[in-house]
């Protein structure tokens, strides 16, 4: 079980809403079945009351801080803070926007939650038959921590699941169980953070041949079919004007026509191998310094292509080329905005 | 048109202080080197971020070499610091998908390293022609048209 009560929180959601600290609660709702959780928006203390915080909340939150600044739900004049409910590995993505100066600490009010791990729908989804679930007990079971593992009750049943078998790949590298930053914690503190090892994914592929390699990355490259689902969920992906993404250059009313005809177009639009080999490859790029391995991209492709193997391949060259977590610090400056004496040069005739 | 034996194109992004210069040396001395190189200037190699390497790899580009000041000399002082940074975590990556390594070159050529230009070059073009040409990154109209001027 997670030491964290529902009830505290929603508690904790409606004080600040009510007495109006906050302007909005970022939190989860119950999504389609009891396996899923959609991110939230709470705008008063009467909407708290359909918070939930369970295993099934794998999406991570911080995205939709983005989503609100670019578009505030409670219009621009509005400038009181907004409310997050943080696990512990959310807060990188809010020292990473502050560290980016896209957001001050005073801009969010935290409320920090005890995560035990949560659920990988598409794992689950391929074992449903396995388990002995039924559509049925989707729909009305209900999906809590025991022990500190996800366990499935329903009225006649209770099924346990292993760890392995049913968490994302993340909460099985989870390096704490609650946020460093918050306002509020609900929950026991855990005191043994650790810092995840380099994945053996990663070291794997290292290891091929460029022609292995090649084999791997090309079929992965030709079933991606361009939606930017990676990049609209990604935490660090927030830029208005995408470098790899020819359609969204900034213009204004003073824009001509010759130069939106003219706009530089690194890669096109098209599905084929190569621009799906520069977009993925640019956007982890994109990402050295920043990627906080949410794994929101994984999830959200609808081909299941293995993005975070090159995401974490990038997090792994910042630590052993620049000694670089993201996240990590708030007082780290950002990852190229920046230079040391030490930097690697030994590629360079 | 006759079968010609296999050329690399290389595009060279030249920094204009520093290896443009000693590009220029290279040519006023009279020093023999390969000719595939294909040179666009920046004024900086700080300015090239890995779009442009890649643009280049879309284009048709069989290698592409990025030449800088050497370090603690950048005309603008801290480009080249920046370039070295960037471009250790670009090359690690670049190779993580399987380009072949010795595809994408990094060097710092002084104003007046004329001849270490010409060696840059003559070295860079003896580790790219045995490749053979640059297929995988080429984007479709490009590859026919590329296809297209082989068979002729």
């Amino acid at each position: 079980m997670t030491t964290t009560n529902l009830n505290d929180v929603k508690k904790a959601m409606r004080e600040s809403l009510s007495s109006g600290a906050v302007r909005t609660f970022i939190g989860w709702e119950q999504g389609s079945n009891s396996f899923r959780a959609r991110p939230a928006f709470f705008r008063n203390p009467d909407e708290a009351d359909g918070a939930i915080f369970s295993p099934a909340c794998s999406p991570c939150l911080v995205r939709m801080v983005i989503e609100d600044l670019h578009y505030p739900l409670d219009g621009p004049d509005d400038r009181r803070p907004l409310g997050i409910v943080l696990r512990g590995c959310d807060d990188k993505g809010i020292i990473e926007l502050i560290k980016d100066r896209r957001i001050c600490r005073e801009d969010v009010v935290i409320i920090g939650v005890d995560c035990p791990g949560v659920v990988d729908w598409k794992k689950a989804r391929g074992r449903l038959e396995n388990e002995g679930i039924s559509y049925d007990d989707l729909a009305n079971g209900e999906i809590i921590w025991k022990d500190r593992k996800v366990a499935l009750k329903t009225s006649e049943k209770e099924i346990n699941f292993n760890p392995e078998k049913i968490l994302m790949s993340k909460c099985l590298e989870c390096e704490g169980h609650t946020p460093r930053i918050y306002n509020v914690l609900i929950g026991e503190e855990d005191k043994n953070r650790t810092l995840a090892p380099h994945p053996k994914a990663v070291l794997d592929m290292e290891e091929r041949t460029p022609d292995e390699k090649w084999e791997f990355w090309e079929d992965v490259f030709s079933r991606c079919i361009r939606c930017f689902a990676c990049r609209n969920i990604c935490t660090y992906c927030y830029c208005e004007e995408c470098a790899v993404d020819p359609t969204t250059l900034a213009i204004s009313e003073d824009t001509s026509a010759a130069e939106k005809a003219n706009r530089p177009e690194w890669v096109g639009r098209d599905s084929t191998v190569p621009s799906n080999a520069v977009y993925l490859m640019l956007r982890a790029y994109h990402g050295s310094g920043r990627c906080i391995n949410c794994e929101e991209c994984d999830r959200a492709c609808p081909m299941g292509l293995p993005l975070r193997l090159l995401n974490r391949k990038v997090r792994k060259d910042a630590k052993t080329l620049f000694d670089y977590e993201a996240g990590n610090r708030v007082e780290d400056p950002p990852l190229f905005s920046h230079y040391c004496d030490t930097d690697p040069g030994d590629f360079i005739w | 048109m006759e079968s010609e034996e296999y050329s690399p194109k290389i595009i060279a992004f030249l920094c204009n202080w520093c290896s443009y210069a000693g590009a220029d040396l290279a040519g006023t001395s009279r020093i023999q080197y390969p000719p595939n190189i294909r040179v666009i200037k920046v004024m900086c190699s700080s300015r090239v971020s890995p779009n442009f390497i890649l643009k280049a790899f879309l284009e048709g580009a069989d290698g592409v070499l990025l030449s800088g000041c050497h370090i603690g000399d950048c005309h603008y002082l801290k480009g080249n610091y920046f370039a070295r940074r960037r471009h250790a975590m670009f090359v690690n990556l670049l190779q993580y998908v399987g380009i072949e390594p010795q595809r994408f070159q990094m060097s710092w050529v002084s104003a007046s390293e004329g001849q270490k230009f010409g060696e840059v070059v003559s070295r860079f073009v003896e580790n790219v022609a045995p490749l053979g040409p640059q297929k995988k990154m080429v984007v479709a109209d490009r590859l026919d048209a590329l296809i297209a001027e082989e068979v002729k």
